[in-house]
């Protein structure tokens, strides 16, 4: 592997990673608003 | 339902911090020259170094919402920001070690050894992922947040650790490399570089801290509105 590999290799798991954090605590948001807004209407 | 106000700007927040860390790599990516000793590889401790920094941060934040929790909050939302940074700090000290292991590659000639630092390290992530596994294991609210929260102080005890291990033992990795008998070891624009990385990671970590801690409240919220829902049919 060259140098240039390693650290691509190095960003992407970082940056994925991260990204993939966001990502799903933001989907889950949504998901857990809309799960609550069904549960009150239906209270 | 307050969780729901203010979400625009939460949200603009994370994106923003998240925004000015990918700048920050660019920079240390295309604008930064080579290093004298290791030529472009040690580009990867803007993102190694960071990543550890914000794993030793959510064992602080597990620390406190611990101690918060055996003292006064023993069913309320204090613990659960304590398992919430449980989960953010699991995936950083993961980051850490990849990053660590890809950069150990070129520089040591190994992928990974049992040094003093790197065990340290792995065993933080062993005890974040047993912090997770005790929290899914034990299903008594009470009794949950008392071990969760005895375990939680254990994990804040080996960030010293980790970070003494370079001085106290004889280890591959290099001894602390920011600052030394309080002097910088990093030439000024590199320095800050690296500083600026730090708080932005650390800040995005405290950012994923709240916003899963706050998903867990609404996961609770949830679930109090399902037994009251069926207790009433």
């Amino acid at each position: 592997m060259t140098n240039l590999a390693y650290i691509i290799a190095a960003y992407s798991w970082g940056i994925v990673g991260i990204s993939l954090m966001m990502y799903a605590v933001r989907r889950q948001r949504l998901k857990l608003e809309a799960i609550l807004t069904h549960l009150e209407s239906a209270l | 339902m307050q969780q729901r106000i203010g979400q625009g700007w939460t949200q603009c927040l994370g994106l923003l911090l998240y925004v000015l860390l990918l700048s920050l790599w660019g920079y240390a990516l295309i604008g930064l020259g080579s290093e004298e000793h290791q030529g472009d590889v040690y580009r990867i401790i803007y993102m190694h170094v960071p990543a550890a920094f914000a794993a030793f941060m959510c064992s602080f934040v597990l620390f406190v919402a611990s101690i918060y929790g055996l003292k006064r909050n023993k069913h309320g939302q204090a613990v659960l920001y304590g398992r919430a940074a449980a989960e953010v700090g699991l995936a950083f000290t993961l980051i850490t070690l990849v990053t660590g292991s890809i950069w150990g590659k070129p520089t040591w000639g190994v992928w990974w050894t049992w040094d003093g630092r790197l065990t340290t390290t792995f065993i933080l992530l062993l005890l974040y992922g047993g912090y997770l596994f005790l929290w899914s294991a034990v299903s008594d609210p009470v009794l949950r947040t008392k071990v969760c929260s005895i375990l939680g102080l254990l994990i804040f005890a080996d960030v010293p650790i980790i970070y003494k291990s370079v001085t106290w033992w004889r280890t591959l990795h290099q001894p602390p490399s920011l600052f030394q008998g309080g002097q910088g070891l990093i030439a000024g624009e590199f320095l800050s570089l690296l500083l600026g990385g730090i708080a932005g990671v650390s800040l995005l970590a405290l950012w994923l801290i709240w916003q899963r801690g706050i998903n867990l409240g609404l996961q609770k919220e949830i679930d109090t509105q399902l037994i009251k829902k069926s207790l009433r049919y």
